[in-house]
């Protein structure tokens, strides 16, 4: 047997995005607690400031980016999700300024390619 | 022959290659049924009940069930995770935080992770994207955390005294950061904050590390590990505070314990505060929590368990 979870992806999301990237990934993602992916942005550009997430996915998971269409809304975020904001968030894909996601890569390279590091805290300890 | 030699030895008839396979065999041949768990609930000996009535008749173990029993068996607080699908017969690892969903394959991600101890502390993950993946070469197995989001709730666990926090893990990479093991930090100086962390730069100044705060200060010892790999890390707090790396100490801080209870919840991975560089990239094989300190023969055991759970030797 092997597992169903084929793909990783790696989402960088400029802190303006959270709030509608947190739609898309509960309307893609398995659970209604999903809405809560991105939280507080912890990396930066210098400009920018991203959160960031790192996750295994199910093939199908990646279908709405070969079909340009978002799925059904499934029963976990019936009563969470906001079409229109993950809508939104689906369209910057990697568009200027937008949500930025690569499939199959370490994120920590990816993240050092995009010229995004961590932002340090006050009580880094 | 040691005593767990003596167990194992006295139940080879039974199969399995670790003591907790013949264990529930040899209770499987008396017609008791169920996980090892329900088994042993059914199992006496002399008066005794359970793991203590094996270890009556056959000696002492080492394996889960015995540290359950050692470690847990006076109602102590803690918690015990050992990073396996499932265990002689019982679930452990599932992939969604409700528990539906059986991890199975190497990859799986895991949302829930059930308490091997009686105190039923399960750890949980609710967002899919911060789920750590089940990973296994067939031999060992254990929890992959990535590094970015990845981590694990344990929730409000709280000791009102000594504890004892052992973990045993591989850090993937520290370029001079602060990866949490197991924590109890909540960034905001709350009394009784704690923090299992390794700190440094793996293969020049790594160092095993155990930080707690007491009033408006962080206490902390560390223990230096000038190499990367697989290590045992065990924190303690008693009279004094001391951190185990692969069971050699380093001691001094005397807080003076009992320390004021905090309202943080504990993570395994990150912690409450989750800065970037807290996050955890690497391995955990198996976690024991546990409110009480340890006896030397006890930690020297519980090290043992912990260190096969790597598949290290100490």
């Amino acid at each position: 047997m092997t597992t169903q979870y084929q793909h990783s992806v790696t989402i960088a999301v400029p802190a303006d995005w959270i709030a509608d990237a947190n739609h898309l990934a509960c309307l893609l993602g398995e659970s209604s607690a999903d809405i809560e992916t991105f939280r507080q942005a912890t990396y930066t550009d210098g400009t920018t400031d991203y959160a960031v997430a790192h996750t295994v996915v199910k093939p199908g998971f990646l279908e709405p980016t070969q079909t340009g269409t978002l799925p059904a809304t499934p029963p976990h975020a019936e009563d969470v999700v906001d079409r229109d904001a993950a809508q939104r968030a689906f369209d910057s894909l990697n568009q200027s300024g937008g949500l930025l996601m690569a499939v199959d890569v370490d994120p920590h390279q990816q993240f050092a390619d995009l010229d995004l590091e961590r932002i340090p805290q006050e009580q880094d300890i | 022959m040691s005593v767990s030699d003596r167990i194992h030895t006295s139940l080879v008839s039974y199969g399995g290659s670790t003591i907790d396979e013949r264990v529930y065999n040899y209770l499987g041949s008396l017609g008791l049924t169920g996980t090892i768990s329900d088994r042993l609930a059914k199992y006496s000996h002399n008066g005794k009940k359970g793991w203590q009535a094996i270890i009556e008749g056959f000696g002492l173990s080492l394996s889960a069930g015995f540290v359950r029993q050692e470690l847990f068996g006076e109602s102590q607080q803690g918690v015990l995770y050992v990073s396996q699908p499932s265990y002689l017969g019982q679930q452990v690892l599932y992939q969604d935080a409700a528990g539906t969903t059986p991890v199975v394959d190497d990859g799986d991600p895991v949302g829930l992770m059930l308490d091997l101890s009686p105190n039923g502390h399960n750890a949980s993950q609710s967002t899919s994207a911060a789920r750590p993946l089940y990973r296994t070469d067939g031999v060992l197995h254990w929890l992959e955390f990535d590094g970015v989001d990845d981590y694990l709730e344990v929730g409000s666990l709280s000791f009102s005294g000594a504890f004892t926090i052992a973990v045993s893990a591989r850090v993937n990479s520290s370029d001079g950061e602060n990866p949490r093991l197991a924590s109890k930090w909540s960034g905001n100086n709350r009394n009784g904050d704690w923090i299992l962390s390794p700190t440094g730069i793996i293969g020049s100044d790594m160092n095993s590390r155990f930080l707690v705060r007491k009033g408006d200060s962080n206490t902390q010892i560390t223990q230096v590990a000038t190499v990367g790999g697989d290590h045992v890390h065990m924190g303690e707090l008693d009279a004094e505070l001391s951190i185990y790396l692969d069971g050699e100490v380093s001691s001094s801080g005397n807080v003076s314990q009992p320390l004021p209870e905090a309202s943080t919840s504990i993570q395994l991975g990150w912690d409450e505060a989750q800065a970037a560089s807290s996050r955890l990239s690497g391995r955990e094989y198996g976690v024991v929590m546990v409110g009480a300190s340890l006896s030397d023969d006890r930690r020297g055991r519980l090290n043992s368990y912990l260190a096969s759970l790597a598949g290290i030797t100490l």
